[in-house]
Formats: C-alpha cells, sequence, structure tokens
C-alpha cells in the first residue's frame, strides 16, 4: 500500500475537482445573452411548432462598431415586443438569441454556424459582417435579414440566403441629381469618402447616370477618412467652376468639409447622400446644414403634418421610450422596421421559420409590396434580394438635420 | 494659387504630426528610450479637453491647461511603470535601458491606455466644437483659417519654449547632459531617474498640445493616438531621431508631402505618400534630414 504523504492530493481527487470545475463552467458559461427577457443561452432548438419562435440577432455589441449593431438591436428588440404583445407569429411568441461577434467576420461566421446547427435558422444581421457568410450561406440552411449597402449581398448567386433592404445606389445617386437638375445645378464637384464600399459603389452609378442627365462632373475628389483640412479641396471647388457640390460621405469627415466650404465662402448648393444623416454634423455651420445642404433620405423617414407614416408611429414611441430619443441616429430606423415586417411577413406565409420556404415566398411574394407605409413598395426576386426599388421616387431630399420631436425624421424641402 | 492653399494645408497638419515627433524625440533624447505610448498621450489631450469642454461646460482654456496636464503626468506614469523599472545599475548610478525591453513596455503602455480610453469613453467617435469661427481670411486667393493658425502657432510655441528650456535652465542643461551621455551625466551628479521623469512630463506636454490644437478637426475617439503616433514617428524617421528642430522639419515633410499627394495624386494613396518619403530619406540621409551623431536636443 503506498503511503500517502500529508497534504499530497491524489490524482484521483485531482480529477474530480478539474472535472467539477469545468462543469461548473459549463453552466455558468455564455452568461444571460438574453433578448426580450428570456435566457437565450442555448438555442438547442426553435421551441417546437407550439413553443416560442428563436430569431437570432448577430452583431457587434462591444467594440468599436457597436454603435451601430445596438441601433440596429434597440429597433429589433421593440419590434419584437410590438409583435408578442399582438400574439407573435403564427401564435408563437418570438425569442430573441443575441449573439456578439465583436465586430471580427471570422466570429460571425463561428456564430451563425453555432447558431443555424442548434436549430435558429431565422436571423437579423450580422450587423456588420453579412459579407463574411457567403460561403456558410451556401453549405446551410438558414436566412438573415440585413440592411448594408454592400451590393454584393443582393446577388443570390453568392449569398442565397440573405435579403437587403439598403437604399440602393441607383436610387440614392438618382435622387441627388434630379434634385441637382431642378435647382439648375449642371456642373457638379463630386466630393466622396473612401469608407467603406460606399466610393466604389456609388460613383460609378454617377458616373453613368450623368451622362443620360445633363450633368457634367467637373471635380471629383475621394477623401482619406483620417483628412482634416478640406481647405485645399475647397480651393479645388472653387478652381473647377462647379455651381453644386455632390457629397457622397458619411462619418466626421463630412463636418470638417463642411467647415472648410464655409471658410471658403463657398457659396453652392451641397447635395448629400443618406450617410450626412448618419453622421455627426453638431459642429458644422449650421448656416450650411440648415440652408445650402440637402440630403437624401428614404421617403418613409419624412413627416407628414408633423409626425411620422401612421404605421411607424406606435413603434417609434415606444423605441423613444425604451432607449431614449438620442439613441436614434441616421434615417434608417422606418427601413428596420420595414425588413422586420418583411421577415414576418416570410415566416407566417411559410407557416413557420422555415428558409427554404420563406426564400420561396420572398422571391415570389414580394412583388411592389409594402409594409409598415404605403410610400415605399419594396421587391424581391430570384436574381436580387435587394428589396428597395431603384427608383428615385423612393428617396427624398431634406435637410440633414433631424427633427428634434421625432429623431430619425426628416421634414422635406422643396429642392 | 490652389499650390499656395495645399501648402497652407500641409504645413498646418504637419506641425500636428511635427508635435507629436518633437514628443518623441524629447524623450529619446534624454532617456534614449522610443515611447511607444507617445500617440496616446495627444488622444488622451484630446479626449480630456473633449469631456471637460464639450461634456461639463468648462471654459475652452482651463480645459485644454488641464487636458494637457492629464497627458503630462500620464506620460510620467508610463515613465514609472514601463521604462523606470528596467535602468540597470552601472556603477552606483541608475542609466542604461534595454531599449528593445522599453520598446515592448511602452507598447504595452499604449494598449493599455488605448483600452482604458475605451472603456472608460466608448468607442465612439465624438465631435469637438471649434475654437474659432467658421471664416477664413482671404490672403489674395488662399484662405487661412484660424484653426490653421492655432496649429502652426502651437507648435511654434512649444518648439521655441523647449529650446529656451534646455539653454537656459539647469533642468534643461542636465538633460542636455544626459542626452550626450547619461552615464557621464550621472557621475557628475545629474539626478538621471527624475530627469527621465521630466523628459517624458515634457514629451507629454508636446503631445498633449499637439492633441489640445488638433481636437476641433481630428475625431476625438480612443483610436486617435496609434494614427498620430505613427505620423509622429514617420516624423522623426524624416527629420532625425533626437532632434528637436529635426522632428519640426520632419512633420512639415510629412504634412506637406501628404497634402499635396491628396490634391495632386490620391488622398486614398494617403499612407504611400509617407512611405515613398521615408524611403528617400532612408536613401539620402539614413539618420534623419536634421540628425547629428550623439544626441542634441536642438
Amino acid at each position: 500500500m503506498t503511503k500517502r504523504r500529508r497534504g499530497h492530493v491524489s490524482s484521483l481527487q485531482l480529477a474530480s475537482v478539474l472535472a467539477a470545475v469545468l462543469i461548473g463552467a459549463a453552466a455558468c458559461g455564455g452568461a444571460a445573452q438574453n433578448g426580450n427577457g428570456n435566457n437565450s443561452n442555448t438555442p438547442s432548438s426553435n421551441g417546437g411548432a407550439k413553443g416560442p419562435m428563436k430569431i437570432g440577432l448577430v452583431g457587434a455589441f462591444s467594440g468599436p462598431y457597436a454603435i451601430s449593431t445596438k441601433a440596429v438591436a434597440d429597433t429589433f428588440r421593440v419590434w419584437v415586443a410590438s409583435v408578442n404583445d399582438s400574439g407573435g407569429i403564427n401564435g408563437r411568441k418570438i425569442q430573441v438569441v443575441k449573439r456578439d461577434d465583436e465586430g471580427s467576420p471570422q466570429k460571425s461566421v463561428q456564430i451563425v454556424r453555432k447558431l443555424v446547427e442548434g436549430g435558429v435558422k431565422v436571423m437579423v444581421g450580422p450587423v456588420e459582417n453579412a459579407p463574411a457568410l457567403g460561403s456558410l450561406e451556401q453549405q446551410l440552411d438558414f436566412t438573415n435579414f440585413v440592411i448594408l449597402p454592400d451590393q454584393r449581398l443582393n446577388d443570390p448567386s453568392k449569398f442565397p440566403t440573405t435579403f437587403n433592404n439598403y437604399q440602393t445606389p441607383q436610387a440614392e445617386v438618382g435622387t441627388l441629381l434630379n434634385a441637382a437638375k431642378r435647382k439648375g445645378k449642371t456642373k457638379l464637384a463630386v466630393v466622396a469618402a473612401d469608407v467603406g464600399d460606399l466610393a466604389d459603389q456609388e460613383l460609378p452609378v454617377l458616373k453613368k447616370q450623368v451622362k443620360s442627365s445633363g450633368i457634367h462632373l467637373v471635380y471629383k475628389h475621394v477623401y482619406d477618412p483620417q483628412a482634416s483640412d478640406f481647405s485645399a479641396v475647397a480651393a479645388k471647388i472653387k478652381q473647377s467652376g462647379a455651381n453644386g457640390i455632390a457629397l457622397i460621405a458619411v462619418g466626421p469627415g463630412i463636418a470638417r468639409f463642411l467647415q472648410s466650404v464655409s471658410a471658403a465662402n463657398l457659396d453652392v448648393p451641397i447635395f448629400a447622400s443618406s450617410g450626412a444623416t448618419a453622421s455627426d454634423l453638431s459642429t458644422a455651420p449650421k448656416a450650411i446644414t440648415e440652408h445650402q445642404m440637402t440630403s437624401a433620405v428614404v421617403s418613409s423617414a419624412i413627416l407628414h403634418d408633423g409626425k411620422p407614416a401612421k404605421g411607424y408611429q406606435k413603434l417609434t414611441k415606444a423605441l423613444y421610450a425604451k432607449y431614449g430619443k438620442k439613441s436614434v441616429q441616421g434615417s434608417g430606423m422606418t427601413l428596420q422596421f420595414d425588413s422586420f415586417e418583411m421577415m414576418k411577413f416570410a415566416i407566417e406565409k411559410a407557416g413557420g421559420p422555415d428558409p427554404k420556404k420563406m426564400r420561396k415566398v420572398l422571391e415570389s411574394q414580394v412583388k411592389h409590396k409594402s409594409f409598415l407605409s404605403p410610400v415605399i413598395k419594396y421587391t424581391l426576386s430570384p436574381t436580387d434580394h435587394d428589396a428597395f426599388p431603384s427608383t428615385a421616387k423612393a428617396m427624398t431630399m431634406v435637410h440633414p438635420l433631424t427633427s428634434s420631436q421625432w429623431p430619425g425624421y426628416y421634414t422635406s424641402t422643396k429642392g | 494659387m490652389l499650390f499656395f492653399q495645399v501648402l497652407v494645408a500641409g504645413i498646418s497638419t504637419g506641425a500636428v504630426y511635427a508635435l507629436v515627433g518633437l514628443g518623441y524625440n524629447i524623450v529619446f533624447a534624454g532617456t534614449h528610450v522610443f515611447n511607444l505610448a507617445q500617440g496616446q498621450m495627444l488622444m488622451l489631450a484630446v479626449m480630456v479637453a473633449w469631456t471637460l469642454r464639450d461634456a461639463l461646460s468648462w471654459p475652452t482654456v482651463l480645459a485644454v491647461v488641464v487636458a494637457i496636464a492629464v497627458a503630462a503626468v500620464a506620460n510620467v506614469l508610463v515613465e514609472r511603470v514601463t521604462v523606470a523599472p528596467l535602468r540597470r545599475r552601472i556603477g552606483s548610478a541608475d542609466t542604461k535601458i534595454d531599449i528593445l525591453a522599453s520598446l515592448v513596455t511602452t507598447l504595452g503602455a499604449s494598449i493599455v491606455i488605448t483600452n482604458l480610453a475605451l472603456v472608460f469613453w466608448g468607442p465612439g467617435t465624438r465631435a469637438f466644437k471649434p475654437y474659432f469661427p467658421f471664416h477664413g481670411i482671404d490672403v489674395g486667393r488662399v484662405t487661412l483659417t484660424g484653426q490653421q493658425f492655432l496649429m502652426v502657432g502651437a507648435a511654434l510655441l512649444v518648439l521655441l519654449a523647449y529650446q529656451a528650456f534646455t539653454r537656459r535652465t539647469r533642468w534643461g542643461s542636465a538633460l542636455t547632459a544626459m542626452a550626450e551621455d547619461p552615464g557621464a551625466a550621472a557621475l557628475r551628479g545629474v539626478p538621471v531617474g527624475r530627469g527621465s521623469m521630466l523628459a517624458f512630463a515634457l514629451g507629454g506636454i508636446a503631445s498633449g498640445v499637439a492633441g489640445a490644437a488638433i481636437a476641433p478637426i481630428a475625431y476625438a475617439s480612443p483610436s486617435l493616438g496609434f494614427d498620430f503616433g505613427i505620423k509622429g514617428f514617420v516624423a522623426i524617421a524624416i527629420g532625425g531621431f533626437g532632434s528637436a528642430s529635426g522632428a519640426v522639419v520632419g512633420g512639415l515633410v510629412v504634412g506637406i508631402g501628404e497634402s499635396i499627394g491628396a490634391t495632386y495624386w490620391n488622398d486614398q494613396y494617403r499612407i504611400f505618400v509617407d512611405v515613398i518619403l521615408i524611403l528617400i530619406v532612408l536613401a539620402v540621409r539614413p539618420r534623419g534630414l536634421l540628425a547629428r551623431r550623439g544626441m542634441r536636443l536642438a
């Protein structure tokens, strides 16, 4: 018999302790990532035919991209609460399964794979990293709803399961050019931000559309987001003889550019893309943001008689009440609500969260279809998964500062 | 006339790069340490100034002074925590620093500071209210703004103040001696430890002033430090390590080069302009344009 030394722990004891620790860690791990008050840690199945319906919400809840994910998450939670209050979808309440991909495309892929393998077949997002899912979409059976400017997502041959609702470059650019034409501004300087794919996607569309519009592009400048001094850009615009500026940009560079425009006394109208409404313009000259500059926004974000379209009012009030008016950024809120409604429509018609059936429904039945407002009519097809219309009618120009009473909504301008 | 506008833009931005580079060089000259957390001092100054001025409505001057002081104190803390423990005894004086180790530890400090800033302020970008009205002054066909005057003026002021400090004060002479030969300086009674702290404090002030100067046209975000840290390093690589005037020249070269590249070539290739400038300087004068043999402060 082996004598045990005092204080010596046997291998068996050590193994027992280790096993206990591991089991305890597994039980506590994945600490509550709940949406809508539900503990949705283990999406082991989708609740059966009568239980809650699990819908994933994937995005960067931490890290530098958390702000945009929060905007989507807030609107989604408010929408889910409203749907559940009305009895859910097909009698089943929605249970949100929230996952943080920390802004990492690799994590997004891992998370979505785990969710799908765990039975969650319908999801909102990944809010930023949807383009990373290309090959996963070819392998697994799920469907996801996003609002992202990446045009690649709209090609079902590459992204068969993604359904996008972002305003198309054609609609955005067409709206800018129509506004310029109405004001008789036919010599445009184009200033674009090298942010994401914004310039890469909208500039070619701009070049194509000006050919038939009677407008000439007299100067083009694509700026690095780190650029801090735009005085030379303003000087070049002056030198070019431009009588209008097309600003295709998003982010803090817009305010800095407008400061240089003001300093140079460049008194020409500025026609900005919708990115301006999602940017912090608090340090931009008010004379420019209130008079000289207009920005394209989706028509559903326009106030009518000082109020949003009827279909959005209840959800918007609930959003303000729960998360505060300051939580709203940009003009994408109505698109988000419509996207969720589109998802609900597909689930209802498919009889449940069945990705294949949902895809068939979306591609065949979403034809010039509106959801919460008759203003925008969405269309999907087997060859195009961006539901937003390509015509300029779906967007309009506004002064870019949001309504203080209804943040996320804007007052239309004649222009 | 456009070219002169381009020059003005380049000089004003370059002045800020020069200040960050000056911060690097002040620390390097005094301690032979590359403080890779120098850019984070600029970031701290911007974030603290924003917090005090824009969020808490403090008077501008007070907010800026406190922000610069915070940057100075933070840099001293970096010295105490990441550099001072690395000194080895030579004879009876703590003088020698393992350069490679100090690169690692100050890099670690920069990461810690950035992440602490992320925890405290979050990852979002904040707009910093401008110091001056938006209207510029037209000199011929060139528009000059108060912001541009501030950036250039701040760089000149810090450079002149620093040169006066090193030439006319005892501590300035002490730092000069440390720059030449830390061991000999220690043997002559120069308190090298305190001198090192002073060098870091002055480096923090230089970067803090840079932050306060550029805040209205930069983005107030915890990630700001990395960007300007790189620019400052490029400035001293071009201007010369350990040379205060070299940092200024290097900063101006980088700023003007970027402005010319952005206007006449492509703003999206901004980083390539920096790389090309470094390659040219390495080919022509590898030690930097104004570097001299032996460490000199100016």
